[in-house]
């Protein structure tokens, strides 16, 4: 694996884009998704990123997390130019300090609450993996349920599971796109709350795309995407 | 992250999953691969290293001169002289008496040479605990060794006398190994062992046929060549060397091999399948696992390590399993077929291990890995868009691979080219064109059936099958073809030799009297009119071979190789056409009007190409003579009275040596009769064809057994098939569930659609097995055989259900989730 940190450099802002811009083509036209996209977000910092379905929030956060690539423009993560960076080294950089929590949750069938947690501290090499995914997991008050599997939980306890995860391993940031979005109104309450919780205990940096306007409410920052824009609130 | 903890990973990774169930089918589909494939490489290679390690012994000696008459004295001095060992054995059939019990032996007399060279090895007590003794010399005058079964045939023990001719033998020992007793594959009856000074009190030793001299020669070879050409042979006569004998064993146990290798590439190709299917859902399973192992950020390359490692691993634990699998079921194989094959066996090399784990391996390098290779391909956005799925490998390169695997196989079981291409390129067509009939038929059966109102489950059923309508003919085709097999064979094992016999009148002969010498016949007729027993003409019988056919050698002819060619033909003559004779051609009247005239066996006629009016030439006794074919004769062979091949008119054999023979119908009241003619005539040979058709029966049971035991393994892997696709196919049908829940339907009408569904898969699988199963016994019976077929009656009654059952268990435990779970579970776990 290429280290990711040679072009790393300690600016204070955990991510920084700059004219960010993405096209897709679709064989008979091309579609701007994004345009002239700019925003940094310091370390430690909330951001809410809001906006109608298909403004171009989703593909935003994917490109903020480096799963794509934008067409043109640049972005930092973490101190790292991922315009710079293959695949693999964008993994790396994810390695290192990126997390996530999905809509759908995204746990697997396979493995129990337990496994799908310990599932990242394994990949990256953490020693004790069991002990923290038991912790993470008695800290969102699934202590008891850490053999069960994601079918024999509720969509709540799910997205417990899912935060559990995301947590574990002290991510520096963390995406969350829509974290509520498949959860009943009580259910999603209870969520957020253990985000947040969890995003002040660990200093970590939080960028969450939502289309609840509550939600987004309790992040320091709210930005709103519009047909690809992004405008301050 | 290093290679090692990708390791780990993906060892806990597939712990999980296959403590989840996730992984069984495709264990279960590479375990029936590795053990079919194992148990017949170890079988085979073990055969094989029996007969090329020992093949001297097998031999007895370095070279071998065999007769159907005495070896003159002078081949044995000249031998000497050229500073060769002899040794000399006469080996024949006869029956062996012990009180009221008899059996047919297969006598060998013994001179004090013998055992030149090979294993001789004995146990002087029966006890089976009881020290086993290389035997340097053959048994004491007066006394004789005996293979065990015999004992159990006659009712003796060791230490009792037997009657054999007009000698008396005392059992001294068991034969445990007698290493040059030639590949028992087609040696029916059980050895007895005598001194060669016994002979002449037995008087069996008057010329005849089916006895068989053998002058054995130890020693270097260039005096082994000299004699060689000390000087010609007759044409009854024929010297054996290693190639030549091992070239007939070897022959005879590859068929009995390549059925079994046959049977465990079909378990392979199914079970290959069920890798396939598993696999494809395994990957498709996979796609978020890999996507969200990028989010977490390995790379690509990793991601695929894990995947590779996990493959290698699951190829280990099933091929591990497998072949410890495999020992058991080779162990099975050998139980069955008993002394059929050569005892003892040694022990399989480490290439036939090598060569059954490679079936693991090969089954998951060409049908699991072509599924698999995407799983590295996903992108790291899918845990955002669901949607992205990684672009799988083109359906050209998947067959090719399952193709280039399957056919690496083979050839790596036959080790011939030819025949891997031809069975892999006719195999591949019959398969297509069977499943595009089939697939037809659904089609067609499906648009008939629509405009139809079915009850709503028949209906259920009809749609599962015909909606995914070639995945239905494949799975039909897999089960209707095993089973058929299954039920030829069970069919051929069970009733062929019943249905001949009860198809004989109940008069029919059921003794062979041979070897009767011409100053006997009168009066072996006679004893047999006082018994009261009603016997055949007697026939004179000449043994004498063809050797030119219109004066150009047989040898030098396309039917060289023809069965008839190379060994003693029954030579005769007689007035009168036999009862069961027909004349197909030509004129019987002419071999009664003029002489030098030939009339020959339909069959035999077709297969040396020989028409009216050829000429043929023999050698019978040292003469040279040559007829002229008059007539061709259609016989039916099944009836128990002497026929013979080839029938001459009275001048042609006038002065050759002949022995008679006839058979005649013993009732089962008058046995003791026989047995007094056995006493009363101790150089006339005896058939009862009752105790040799048991020994035919045995055999065949022995053989037939050993091939449905592997076929059971094709069955399951057949079953695999069914129930990886169903797996497959479980999230479409839990969606289908819930809906049809969701809009009322019980769960007893659920049930009762998936019972109706794989009922009737079996149900038309086992019909078509019945069907084919028909067509092939009936052609076998009629075409072949000539025997009334009565058909497979009783099986059309209980195989249906049976397969019906056989099916629906399995399948509506795979899928009783699709109607206990809450349809809204099932609905919100697939809106994911």
């Amino acid at each position: 694996m290429t280290e990711a940190g040679s072009n790393k450099a300690d600016t204070g802002f955990s991510l920084r884009i700059q004219q960010l811009g993405k096209v897709v083509d679709t064989g008979a036209q091309r579609l701007t998704i994004l345009q002239a996209v700019n925003i940094e977000i310091k370390s430690g910092e909330s951001v809410a990123i809001v906006g109608a379905s298909g403004s171009g929030k989703s593909t935003l956060l994917g490109i903020m997390a480096g799963l794509d690539l934008p067409t043109t423009g640049s972005v930092e993560l973490l101190g790292h130019e991922l315009g710079a960076l293959d695949e693999d080294q964008r993994a790396a950089v994810r390695a290192q300090g990126v997390s996530f929590v999905f809509q759908n949750f995204q746990l697997l069938p396979g493995l129990t609450a337990l496994e799908n947690v310990m599932l990242p501290l394994e990949i990256r090499g953490v020693r004790n993996a069991r002990d923290e995914a038991r912790q993470l997991l008695t800290q969102v008050g699934l202590g008891e349920r850490q053999l069960h599997y994601p079918t024999q939980l509720s969509g709540g306890e799910q997205q417990r599971v899912a935060i559990a995860r995301a947590f574990a391993g002290k991510p520096a940031i963390l995406f969350a796109d829509e974290p509520t979005g498949n959860l009943d109104s009580t259910t999603g309450a209870q969520i957020e709350d253990l985000l947040f919780e969890l995003n002040q205990a660990g200093g970590t940096t939080l960028v969450l795309v939502t289309h609840d306007e509550r939600l987004a409410q309790r992040c320091q920052r709210r930005v709103h995407m519009n047909a690809g824009r992004l405008e301050a609130l | 992250m290093t290679l090692y903890r990708q390791w780990l990973l993906s060892l806990r990774l597939l712990l999980r999953e296959a403590r989840s169930g996730e992984l069984t089918l495709i264990l279960a589909a590479l375990l029936i691969a590795v053990t079919s494939t194992t148990a017949i490489a170890l079988f085979s290679a073990r055969l094989d290293l029996a007969m090329q390690s020992r093949s001297n012994d097998l031999l007895g000696a370095d070279l071998r001169l065999q007769s159907t008459t005495p070896i003159d004295s002078a081949w044995t001095e000249q031998a000497q002289q050229l500073g060769l060992k002899t040794s000399q054995t006469l080996t024949f059939p006869s029956v062996v008496l012990h009180g009221d019990d008899m059996s047919l032996a297969a006598i060998k007399a013994v001179d004090k040479g013998y055992p030149l060279r090979g294993i001789l090895r004995i146990r002087e007590q029966a006890d089976d605990n009881a020290a086993v003794i290389a035997a340097a010399q053959g048994p004491a005058a007066g006394e004789a060794w005996v293979e065990p079964r015999l004992l159990a045939l006659l009712n003796a023990q060791l230490g009792d006398e037997v009657e054999l001719g007009t000698t008396r033998l005392r059992l001294s020992a068991v034969i445990i190994e007698e290493s040059d007793r030639g590949g028992n594959f087609y040696n029916l009856s059980p050895r007895l062992m005598m001194n060669w000074a016994d002979l002449e009190a037995s008087g069996l030793t008057a010329a005849g046929s089916r006895l068989k001299w053998r002058l054995l020669l130890l020693g270097d070879e260039q005096a082994l060549a000299q004699l060689r050409n000390f000087r010609d042979l007759a044409p009854n006569q024929t010297f054996e060397s290693l190639a030549d004998s091992n070239q007939a064993m070897a022959n005879a146990l590859d068929k009995a091999r390549r059925y079994l290798g046959l049977a465990a590439m079909l378990a392979v190709v199914l079970a290959s399948v069920a890798v396939a299917i598993s696999a494809q859902r395994y990957a498709s399973r996979h796609f978020d696992i890999s996507a969200l192992m990028r989010t977490f950020g390995l790379a690509r390359a990793q991601v695929w390590n894990i995947y590779a490692l996990q493959l290698l691993q699951l190829g280990l634990v099933a091929t591990l399993a497998g072949l410890a699998l495999a020992a058991g079921l080779q162990a099975g194989l050998l139980a069955v077929l008993g002394e059929l094959v050569p005892q003892p066996l040694p022990a399989a090399p480490w290439s036939a291990w090598l060569l059954g784990a490679s079936s693991g391996v090969l089954t998951l390098l060409g049908f699991a890995l072509p599924y698999l290779l995407p799983l590295a391909r996903v992108t790291p956005l899918r845990v955002l868009r669901r949607e992205l799925q990684p672009v799988p490998l083109s359906g050209w390169l998947i067959t090719s691979l399952a193709l280039i695997a399957l056919t690496l196989l083979l050839f790596l079981f036959t080790h011939d080219l030819p025949m891997t291409l031809g069975m892999m390129g006719g195999g591949s067509l019959l398969v297509v064109i069977m499943l595009l009939v089939l697939n037809g038929l659904i089609l067609h059966l499906r648009q008939r059936l629509a405009q139809h109102d079915l009850p709503l489950m028949w209906r259920f059923a009809w749609q599962h099958l015909s909606r995914n309508s070639r995945q239905s003919a494949g799975q039909i085709l897999a089960f209707a073809l095993t089973m058929m097999v299954m039920l030829v064979i069970g069919a051929l094992r069970n009733d062929l030799l019943a249905d001949w016999q009860a198809s004989l009148p109940d008069d029919a002969p059921n003794v062979f009297a041979i070897n009767i010498q011409p100053y006997e016949v009168d009066d072996f007729r006679q004893s047999l009119q006082d018994a009261g027993l009603e016997s055949q003409k007697l026939y004179p019988m000449v043994p004498g071979r063809l050797l030119r056919i219109n004066d150009v050698s047989v040898q030098e002819l396309a039917v060289a190789d023809d069965p008839a060619i190379n060994r003693d033909l029954a030579l005769t003559s007689d007035q009168q056409l036999p009862a069961s004779n027909v004349i197909e051609e030509g004129s019987w009247q002419r071999l009664l009007d003029e002489s030098g005239q030939v009339s020959l066996e339909q069959r035999l006629a077709g297969r040396l190409g020989v028409g009216l009016g050829d000429t043929l030439a023999f050698s019978a006794g040292g003469v040279e003579f040559s007829a002229v074919v008059s007539s061709i004769r259609s016989v039916d062979w099944g009836t128990m009275t002497p026929n013979f091949y080839m029938m001459f008119s009275a001048d042609v054999l006038a002065q050759l040596p002949a022995n008679y023979l006839t058979s005649f119908y013993v009732p089962p009241a008058s046995q003791a009769q026989l047995t007094a003619l056995i006493r009363q005539y101790p150089g006339i040979t005896l058939l009862d064809m009752q105790v040799v058709l048991g020994q035919v029966q045995a055999l065949l049971s022995q053989v037939s057994l050993a091939v449905e035991l592997i076929l059971l393994f094709v069955l399951v892997a057949a079953l695999l098939v069914m129930l990886s696709s169903l797996v497959a196919a479980l999230p479409e049908r839990l969606r289908e569930g819930a809906v049809l829940r969701t809009l009322g339907a019980g769960t007893a009408l659920l049930r009762r659609g998936h019972l109706a569904e794989f009922a009737l898969l079996g149900f038309i699988s086992s019909l078509l097995a019945l069907l084919g199963a028909e067509a092939i016994c009936f052609g076998l019976y009629r075409g072949l055989l000539s025997l009334p077929y009565d058909g497979l009656g009783w099986v059309w009654l209980w195989l249906p259900p049976l397969a019906a059952l056989l099916l629906a268990l399995p399948g509506m435990w795979l899928m009783r989730r699709t109607v206990t779970v809450a349809p809204l579970t099932v609905l919100r776990e697939l809106v994911e």
